[in-house]
């Protein structure tokens, strides 16, 4: 059975870039362009995975996404990579290990994200 | 009204009004001394017939008088600005009730003691606002002509100090009068022009203050806005070419590969360039604003509580300080002390309900200066308090109560605070209120 991996991000061009890499790897993609859509898809696609943005209509609607996720028991255990720009931006540097408490996510990866790596770090997060 | 004092008299703040009422007392008892000084030498070196016993006497009575300003002043703590200036406007006018008494047994308007009445229009011209001054002028010219007509009239007993009999002569008493009074009007005059000015120029100066923060922080917003859009599409390229080569490569022809490869290293370039003239905006930036100096924290707590009164006005949220009553010194860049206080004194204006109250203390401890931020506000749950200094954490509550926010503020907070080799300590209980101590180092 292939997983299903859901794209929450607001540039399609990126979006269709990583569906490429992903669709080549055997995973199905769906995707979607905001934080309210991308809850609703998870309820109606059931994704394994979520890639999500940090920043799409407001400057942490990703943040947000995935407090609502984390904290909805029907998904709580759905692994989150999330997307950034914003470490090169306010110069905050994420350390998983130590702001995982906080930040609910399984990772934290600055854009661009290079397709290896990328697939690596889902592999991961799928736990195979 | 209040609101009004504090806007149109911008050299008025509770830090400024503390220090004259502690200079007003101390500078009381230079007078008592010096009055006592000069009866004596008129006692014994030039035999002057005064009644010595009462003027004394009411030195005695002034001293007390004082003794007590110093008590009330160093207990009574929970002063607002308005009290302040009602504290301090009962001390103007004791001390003018005070000297009309001495001038009286000191020989009435033989005696030219009556020019310190000048003294006082001066200082109430300097320090009040709006009208108050003109008040204390009237009660000056009121006052002193009651005197002199009591005595003139013979309803009041005159210690003739020349035994001349000018207190009884009409003609003298009324080019006096007119005299003084033309003289004490002028002199309010002319000291109210010129605060006017100058409160007309420190208004403008804070006006252009506020703008250049502005522009600083469109400054900020802009490098933000900068960095993402110009961001984003070299991300959506790099990425794109990316994921071709992957997933395409050795189906595709080896200089097209090539020509791919490169664009890829360029593009990985460009967002270093970003990512360069960023860090550059930013350390730019911070050394411009973070140029450390002596400052008084007292002061600055004033300053930024003037600034945010309004928002708390619109709440009607009561705002008091138990500020130390000295200065509290630091050596600290005033851009980061503004920044810690600024972020507490907000945040509790925003998470207080209508009607709730906001306390702000600040005293000083063998090398620190404490200060804390108390509200009536929704409080913090007892499993958020250790979150709350996190990057981006917002409370639950918080965000019912304000939706927005980065939930930056306590983070950068607890940062310039750690830097500065200090702490921070937070109490709270939900709906009751939450309570921010800092300590910050002197040096």
């Amino acid at each position: 059975m292939s997983h299903k991996i859901l794209i929450i991000d607001d540039d399609i061009d990126l979006v269709e870039a990583m569906r490429l890499t992903l669709e080549k790897e055997g995973y199905e993609v769906v995707d979607a362009q905001d934080g309210k859509k991308g809850l609703e898809k998870i309820a109606r696609e059931k994704p394994d995975l979520i890639l999500l943005d940090v920043m799409m209509e407001t400057q942490d609607e990703g943040f947000h996404i995935a407090y609502q996720i984390r904290n909805n028991p029907q998904m709580s255990d759905l692994p989150i990579i999330m997307l950034t720009a914003v470490g090169q931006e306010t110069g905050f540097s994420f350390d998983k290990d130590k702001d995982e408490d906080f930040l609910p996510v399984n990772e934290f990866l600055e854009k661009p994200v290079n397709p290896d790596f990328l697939l690596e770090k889902i592999r991961t997060a799928l736990g195979h | 009204m209040k609101k009004l004092l504090i806007e149109n008299f911008p050299f008025l703040n509770l830090s400024i009004l503390n220090s004259h009422l502690s200079w007003s007392i101390t500078i009381r008892w230079l007078i008592i001394a010096g009055y006592f000084a000069a009866t004596l030498i008129s006692y014994y070196i030039f035999s002057l017939a005064f009644p010595y016993g009462k003027i004394w006497t009411v030195l005695a009575v002034l001293t007390l008088i004082n003794s007590i300003y110093l008590v009330i002043f160093k207990l009574y703590k929970h002063f607002s600005f308005q009290s302040e200036l009602r504290f301090l406007q009962i001390h103007i006018l004791v001390d003018l009730i005070i000297l009309t008494i001495l001038i009286h047994y000191a020989g009435g308007i033989e005696n030219p003691i009556y020019l310190f009445y000048a003294f006082h229009v001066v200082l109430s011209s300097i320090l009040f606002p709006s009208w108050r001054p003109i008040l204390i002028t009237t009660f000056i010219v009121i006052m002193f002509s009651a005197v002199v007509y009591l005595e003139y009239a013979g309803i009041l007993y005159h210690y003739s100090i020349f035994n001349s009999d000018l207190h009884s002569d009409a003609y003298f008493i009324f080019l006096v009068l007119a005299v003084f009074t033309i003289t004490v009007y002028v002199t309010m005059y002319i000291c109210m022009s010129f605060m006017y000015i100058y409160r007309n120029i420190k208004r403008q100066l804070d006006y252009q203050n506020l703008q250049l923060v502005q522009a600083d922080r469109e400054k900020t917003k802009f490098f933000r806005f900068t960095s993402h859009e110009l961001k984003a599409p070299v991300v959506a390229i790099k990425s794109s070419i990316d994921s071709i080569l992957k997933n395409y490569r050795g189906t595709i022809d080896g200089r097209v590969e090539d020509m791919l490869q490169r664009s890829s290293s360029r593009a990985a370039q460009m967002l270093q360039i970003i990512r360069e003239l960023l860090e550059l905006s930013k350390n730019r930036l911070r050394t411009v604003e973070k140029e450390k100096s002596q400052i008084d924290i007292n002061q600055l707590i004033s300053e930024i509580i003037d600034q945010e009164r309004v928002r708390a006005e619109e709440k009607s949220i009561r705002i008091r300080q138990d500020l130390s009553r000295n200065s509290l010194m630091i050596h600290m860049a005033a851009a980061d002390f503004k920044e810690i206080f600024a972020n507490l004194f907000i945040n509790a204006i925003n998470y207080t309900h209508q009607e709730g109250a906001i306390t702000i203390h600040s005293g000083s401890l063998e090398g620190k200066v404490l200060f804390s931020v108390e509200d009536t506000g929704i409080g913090i749950a007892q499993n958020d308090l250790e979150k709350i200094y996190d990057e981006f954490y917002r409370s639950e509550n918080a965000k019912k109560e304000i939706q927005f926010g980065t939930g930056l503020g306590l983070s950068l907070v607890k940062q310039i605070i750690e830097n500065h080799k200090g702490k921070i300590h937070v109490s709270s209980e939900v709906n009751k209120g939450s309570r921010f101590e800092i300590e910050l180092p002197v040096t």
